[in-house]
């Protein structure tokens, strides 16, 4: 998945919506374009641990959002390279989040012996962000 | 051919009881084949920074975790501050069924506040009263508080575990001698005169904010 011309294909469709909306869309595809570039900096950081992007859907209208779930093996996913990936990305708070909660949903999946590594992670990006992390 | 006919008379009878034995063995294995959950706790459900809680299950069907922490809002006047919340979902899935039991986990980090909020229940000389417990089973004798302030911009007086403290309404914080958050809590406030001529001016609830902070683990 090229993920660099998804997020380019966003921006296109979310300016031609502001071309359409006039100022009352500009303020949300500013937040698009935000949540675009927190996605980007997501999907690069779990590839390094494996991750990939099974599916991508942008919602525009008041309240837009990028949808997306990333899945990988929980077994790929090392502490230490968690831990050097916070250090380097201290500023972003929502990335910081989703990369706690690996850590938590690794050290869960090694202690509970679900025979289950898979990890799915579902991340809502935009205006009213949210997260969910599956061990399936 | 008599014997056909009552044949065919019994065998009617006999076949509808056969089948109503089916349809109650089937309804009996398809309850049988379903997911159950009869137990999915997390204890203590609230840890202080880097804590540990124990998560236990009783569950049949194949099953999933899923994880998904609450994010934090820009903090509002008297609200929690300095908690993480994580909803943890147990999923047992059998024969095409699904059961679901969710349970939430604290993490409290350094400086964390958590609002003592009390519906007011009486009217006693001037000042509006509000009693109330602050959850044992959820906040237990670990966390303690160790400052409080008054919300809302009112005088509150506080009476909680022995303990007494006048809160003044500019919301600065006074500091208390250690008492845990969970336990009963009277919070005190006067009347303005507004508030004595008209009941529905009165204050439905009365807040604190409290600053809490975790016991050291006995070594």
């Amino acid at each position: 998945m090229n993920l660099g011309k998804i997020g380019e294909q966003i921006k296109g469709g979310t300016e031609r919506a502001v071309q359409l909306g006039g100022a009352a869309t500009e303020a949300a595809t500013e937040k698009v374009n935000e949540a675009i570039d927190g996605y980007k900096r997501i999907v690069d950081v779990l590839a390094t641990f494996g991750f990939i992007v099974d599916n991508l859907g942008l919602e525009v209208g008041l309240l837009p959002s990028i949808r997306t779930t990333i899945t990988g093996s929980i077994n790929a996913v090392r502490e230490d390279g968690v831990r050097k990936m916070i250090a380097d990305h201290a500023d972003d708070s929502f990335l910081i989040k989703v990369l706690n909660t690996l850590l938590t949903v690794k050290r869960l999946a090694e202690q509970v012996r679900l025979n289950k590594n898979t990890v799915s992670i579902k991340l809502s990006l935009g205006v009213s962000p949210s997260m969910q992390f599956a061990i399936e | 051919m008599r014997s056909s006919d009552a044949t065919k008379r019994i065998g009617y009878p006999m076949r509808r009881a056969t089948e109503r034995l089916v349809l109650i063995m089937g309804a009996a294995l398809l309850a049988a084949c379903s997911p159950s959950i009869k137990r999915f706790d997390i204890t203590p459900q609230v840890v202080c920074e880097d804590g540990t809680a124990v998560m236990e299950w009783q569950a049949s069907g194949a099953l999933a975790i899923s994880v998904r922490p609450e994010l934090s809002t820009p903090a509002a006047e008297c609200t929690a501050v300095g908690r993480e919340t994580t909803a943890f979902t147990l999923v047992a899935q059998r024969c095409g069924k699904e059961a679901l039991r969710r349970v939430e986990l604290v993490e409290l980090h350094a400086g964390a506040a958590e609002p003592v909020v009390l519906r007011t229940s009486a009217i006693e000389g001037g000042d509006v009263v509000a009693r109330g417990d602050k959850n044992v089973e959820l906040w237990g004798e670990r966390v303690e508080v160790s400052s409080i302030a008054a919300c809302a911009h009112r005088d509150i007086t506080v009476q909680h575990a022995g303990m007494s403290a006048s809160l003044p309404a500019d919301g600065a914080p006074v500091s208390v001698a250690s008492t845990t958050l969970s336990g009963s809590w009277e919070l005190r406030s006067p009347l303005s005169p507004a508030e004595q001529g008209d009941p529905t001016l009165r204050p439905k609830t009365l807040a604190i904010l409290a600053t809490v902070r975790c016991k050291e683990k006995p070594q």
